[in-house]
């Protein structure tokens, strides 16, 4: 068992009043049997309280309306967390032939349409002349999806600022760079190529241990194990997720997991910082 | 009722009233002109210029009288022509047409449809009496269907809000425009009873005439008018009964407020209540000072009851 | 007059290659349309022509029109071409279809709720999962889902046409916003002021009670914890072709017209924004389309929309009419199955027949459909309102090449059915002031609610007005006419 202080900070400046807003946040950490919240308080510039409540995949969204005229939006999370080890090593018993009939049989593939349907930003180009590892029968999905971390680890170098929200993996795949989201979006689309379920994770992840992406919030990749449930492959370090990861939530793609969605009434431009503190409890 | 209605209501109110007023002082100024006891200062370009001021236009170049006609009635490109109005009106009736009856936005869609389809040939050639007379009919039948087929309740009282403010900025207008055309006639040395002529134009411009003559039974002169028009409680389109026009609707729709000097309901009533107790003496050696009092108030009422009752 | 001989509809030709409503061959009127020749024929062509001007002046006055939008031009507002001879439908022939519109809504409804949970249709591979899965209509937000009282198709259209064999077919159905309503209860207005004999000698169902059924379906499904709910129409505003519909929509259930700007989302509840201050919504008819209705979880240019509508939704606090996301059983490429969906969750046999479809999706159909087009119509799958169709017997040679590039670019995007004949009425051309057989179609109006179901009697009667045009959408130069049923 860890314990983890996480601080999370987001601020926005507009250049001209803006009338009205709405804000959702997807920042919390979730709930679920390996990381449970032992404290949690927020505050935010309009000086309300914060709504919660489920967003469409049931994690904690909160929402701000704002009816009077601001310039500058604030808020703050404070949350420790205790998430507890786990060995990110399973081992099914399954054969790998026994997984690939599970794996393919159609109503497997209808109960996880949401995880196989491909997204705008998850969309494959047709002719990226790369050779991505195919998941066959002879191999255990495990080993396959660890070949495949390997590989996107290999293939794209991490960049930041080359790349922004909406970038399609076809672009990432002709600048070989990108961030975590591109890193998962391209293990995403590989996995759905070859009808295995996947999805999109956003997170915190441990500072300070020379992780990649750390000082923003994390992006990594569930895929969805026949017997072991969805585990976690993080390709932009190539690391299987264990105890110094924080899911917030999960989704088909970035967009159904974006840390902020704000719908505003203003004509003028905006700056936006965003600032994540992640800390062992010890280290504090 | 949604604020967004209520505002289209509102606007509705004020352009049908602004309509009616453009086409009646256009009207009386154009033909009453044509007899004038005063020809000579009397000419053509001091109508076309009293009509223009009254539209608040002051920047044309080519003023031909057709020109003007059109510009004043058929010009669409003018936000302030009779036809624009009319549109506007049309428009923000369209946009509250749920909220209105079927009788009163089918009176205005006919008065839009008859303003629209009107010839422009016919306009600048024959057709300017009867132009602007059947904006004076189609107003009385929106105006019949106004008090005939909607509950007096919130709906009915915003359009009669806006049609009110409108009426007292209107005759606000009038008054001054005429005011300005007696003080170039003094100038020019001309007698009292040339200028009575004046004063019966005015009364004219606000259908006052027979009223004043009823009231008063004498030639009008300059007091009278000025105190027929501005703190007759019985006249329609005095400034008086206009204020205690907006006062009683806003009443009708307003929800308890706290005895505050800063409330609409406040403002009204005291404006309404310094016209209830003035005299013609008080004022009739200032009365462009009273008028413009008259007209800062107005609009600020009618700006704070946007910000209360009507933003979205 | 009738004293020298002359009937205005002597002249008229029966359309013999198709399917004539009013007429049998020899010119003599079938049986339930002889009270209204009759009637006709008693009129000179000026009462006629005189009836005529008055309805349309009157339907001028009501703002009963539509907005033509071409691109860089004004919206051009036009009435929407209406012809007094009402089309008739003996009762049993009513009855018949009354029963199957029911029947294909009620399967459809079970079948967005199947799609949307457990998914059994697809599994028994009865519908393609992928035809569902990749549809832009299937909405993830809906997935698992239930919305209040298990309805989604509150409100449909379903257009049918008679062909040559005298049967009806379905042609398509309309789940999203079916407008077209208020020209039903507009023209019965209309006729009854100009045909008021008419209607002492034929009993024609009532249709006014259709915006109090939809009041009290929409009722029907209001939140819960909610005693007497507050019901709004949302329309994209006064600019959006359909407005006259939605204003008289609102007017006569007697509830607001409100657009997005007018509405607010707080604390997963929504509200209104009065002069007053806010007052919650309970129920939404909205006439906006999905992919407006939220910035903040589809389109996030949408203006229309209400930001957080969908968590509102979601949380269960408001009802949206229809519901998100049944414009995939609209597809046209789902069409083809709807006689599988009846007989899968109704274990009954369609009452309607469907049109022949080929997908072009599909091998041995796209082969076919390619080497056919000149006897097909091509539909693109996702658009309405008559837009994208090609009539292949209309083409020449080279237009003919285009549409195969076009369809083989986008096979899925592409449906295409046997050239259907609609049948044909006499109706009143202005231009040869004469009676002649045009095209018509017919689009009934279903509701859904909790345990309730109401189908309004007759529907909208479209005419294609040009001689020979199949397409019969206002947007393309349609009229309408006044639809009875008999009693």
């Amino acid at each position: 068992m860890e314990t983890f202080y996480i601080e999370y900070t987001i601020e926005n400046n507009y250049e001209k009043p803006v009338k009205k807003a709405n804000f959702g946040l997807l920042i919390l950490p979730a709930k679920n049997p390996f990381q449970t919240i032992k404290e949690q308080s927020m505050c935010c510039s309009d000086g309300k309280e914060s709504f919660i409540s489920p967003n469409i995949f049931g994690f904690d969204l909160i929402t701000h309306y704002i009816d009077k005229p601001f310039t500058r939006f604030l808020f703050k999370l404070f949350a420790t967390v205790e998430v507890k080890k786990l060995n990110p090593f399973q081992i099914t018993t399954l054969s790998p032939l026994e997984e690939f009939a599970i794996i393919t049989s159609v109503d497997y593939q209808i109960d996880n349409h949401l995880f196989l349907t491909s997204t705008s930003l998850t969309k494959m180009p047709w002719n990226h002349g790369i050779w991505f590892p195919v998941y066959r029968s002879e191999q255990s999905l495990f080993d396959y999806l660890l070949e495949l971390n390997n590989f996107i680890y290999k293939l794209l170098s991490y960049s930041p600022q080359s790349t922004n929200v909406d970038t399609p993996i076809e672009e990432v795949l002709k600048i070989k760079k990108g961030v975590c989201q591109d890193f998962a979006h391209v293990f995403i689309s590989v996995c759905r190529e070859n009808k295995i379920p996947a999805r999109y994770v956003s997170g915190y992840l441990i500072q300070g241990d020379a992780y990649i992406g750390a000082s923003q919030l994390h992006a990594w990749v569930e895929v969805l194990i026949p017997e072991l449930g969805w585990v976690g492959f993080d390709a932009t370090n190539n690391l299987l997720v264990d105890n110094n990861y924080i899911k917030i939530a999960h989704g088909t793609d970035y967009r159904d997991c974006s840390p902020i969605v704000g719908v505003l009434e203003t004509a003028g431009q905006q700056n936006s910082k965003h600032l994540v503190i992640v800390k062992n409890q010890q280290q504090q | 009722m949604l604020s967004r209605v209520a505002n289209n209501l509102y606007w509705m109110g004020r352009y049908i009233e602004r309509a009616e007023h453009f086409a009646r002082y256009s009207k009386v100024i154009y033909f009453s002109a044509l007899d004038a006891p005063i020809l000579k200062t009397y000419d053509r370009d001091f109508v076309q210029e009293s009509m223009l001021y009254m539209a608040g236009i002051f920047d044309m170049e080519s003023k031909t009288e057709k020109d003007v006609l059109f510009k004043i009635g058929l010009d669409a490109q003018n936000s302030n022509s009779i036809i624009s109005n009319v549109s506007m009106a049309r428009e923000n009736a369209h946009g509250a047409r749920s909220a209105i009856s079927t009788e009163l936005w089918e009176a205005i869609n006919r008065y839009y449809h008859l303003v629209i389809s009107y010839p422009v040939d016919t306009y600048l050639t024959t057709g300017f009496y009867e132009f602007t007379q059947m904006i004076l009919d189609q107003t009385s039948i929106v105006r019949g269907k106004i008090y005939g087929t909607l509950l007096h309740e919130g709906e009915w009282a915003i359009i009669l809000i806006g049609m009110y403010i409108e009426r007292v900025v209107q005759v606000i207008r009038i008054i001054n425009s005429k005011l300005n055309d007696v003080f170039k006639i003094e100038q020019a040395g001309h007698s009292v009873t040339e200028q009575s002529f004046e004063w019966t134009t005015l009364l004219k411009c606000v259908e006052a005439f027979d009223m004043n003559r009823k009231h008063y039974a004498s030639i009008p002169d300059k007091n009278q008018v000025l105190e027929f028009l501005l703190l007759n409680q019985s006249c329609p389109r005095s400034i008086s009964n206009s204020l205690s026009g907006i006062m009683r609707y806003e009443e009708k729709i307003r929800i308890s407020e706290k005895r505050d000097s800063e409330t609409i309901g406040f403002k009204i009533g005291k404006l309404q209540q310094k016209y209830q107790y003035l005299t013609i003496d008080d004022f009739k050696d200032n009365v462009y000072e009273l008028l413009n009092y008259t007209q800062e108030k107005i609009l600020e009422i009618g700006s704070e009851f946007e910000k209360k009752y009507l933003s979205y | 007059m009738e004293s020298n001989g002359y009937r205005i509809l002597d002249s008229y030709k029966p359309g013999n290659a198709h399917f004539d409503e009013v007429f049998i061959d020899s010119g003599k009127p079938k049986e339930h349309y002889q009270n209204t020749v009759d009637h006709f024929n008693k009129l000179t062509l000026s009462d006629y022509e005189r009836i005529n001007n008055e309805v349309k002046s009157s339907f001028f006055n009501q703002g009963i029109t539509f907005a033509v939008y071409a691109e860089d031009k004004k919206p051009d507002e036009r009435i929407f071409p209406f012809d007094l001879f009402p089309r008739i439908i003996p009762k049993d022939e009513w009855q018949e279809l009354e029963n199957g519109v029911l029947q294909r809504n009620r399967a459809i409804n079970l079948f967005l709720n199947d799609i949307y949970h457990k998914k059994l249709i697809l599994k028994d591979k009865v519908v393609p999962a992928d035809l569902i899965f990749s549809s832009k209509n299937y909405l993830k937000e809906m997935v698992d889902f239930t919305p209040p009282g298990g309805i989604y198709t509150h409100v449909s259209g379903t257009d049918l046409i008679k062909h040559t064999d005298g049967k009806y077919y379905i042609l398509e159905d309309n789940l999203r916003c079916p407008s077209g309503v208020s020209y039903v209860l507009s023209n019965r207005l209309a006729l009854k002021k100009s045909l008021f004999d008419l209607f002492n000698k034929l009993k024609a169902k009532a249709v006014y009670q259709y915006p109090e059924q939809l009041l009290e379906i929409l009722k029907t499904v209001k939140p819960k914890n909610v005693d007497v709910p507050t019901v709004v129409v949302v329309t994209p505003g006064m600019y959006n072709s359909a407005y006259f519909e939605h204003s008289f929509l609102a007017q006569k259930m007697g509830v607001p017209l409100v657009e997005g700007r007018d509405l607010f989302v707080e604390k997963n509840f929504v509200y209104m924004k009065t002069i007053y201050g806010p007052q919650k919504v309970d129920v939404i008819y909205r006439r906006v389309d999905d992919e407006f209705l939220d910035p903040m979880h589809f389109r996030k240019d949408s203006m229309l929309g209400v930001p957080g509508l969908m968590n509102a939704y979601r949380a269960g606090n408001v009802t949206l009419a229809n519901a998100p996301g049944t414009g995939v059983a609209d597809d046209k490429a789902v069409y083809n199955y709807v006689p599988d969906i009846i007989k899968y969750y109704l274990n009954e046999e369609p009452i309607l027949n469907n049109v022949k479809t080929y997908h072009c999706d599909r091998e041995d159909d796209l082969k076919y459909v390619l080497e056919n087009i000149d006897k097909l119509v091509v539909k693109p799958v996702d658009e309405s309102g008559g837009y994208g169709i090609t009539i292949g017997s209309t083409l020449t040679s080279e237009e003919i090449d285009a549409v195969k590039v076009k369809i083989k670019a986008d096979t899925r995007k592409y449906i295409a059915q046997p050239i259907m004949s609609l049948s044909v009425h006499a109706t009143y051309i202005e231009d040869n002031k004469e009676f002649e057989p045009r095209h018509i179609d017919l689009r009934t109006f279903s509701l859904l609610g909790k345990n309730s179901e109401y189908v309004l009697k007759g529907g909208l009667t479209r005419v294609a007005l040009k001689r020979g045009n199949l397409i019969v959408n206002s947007s393309q130069g349609g009229g309408s006419k006044d639809t009875w049923v008999l009693d």
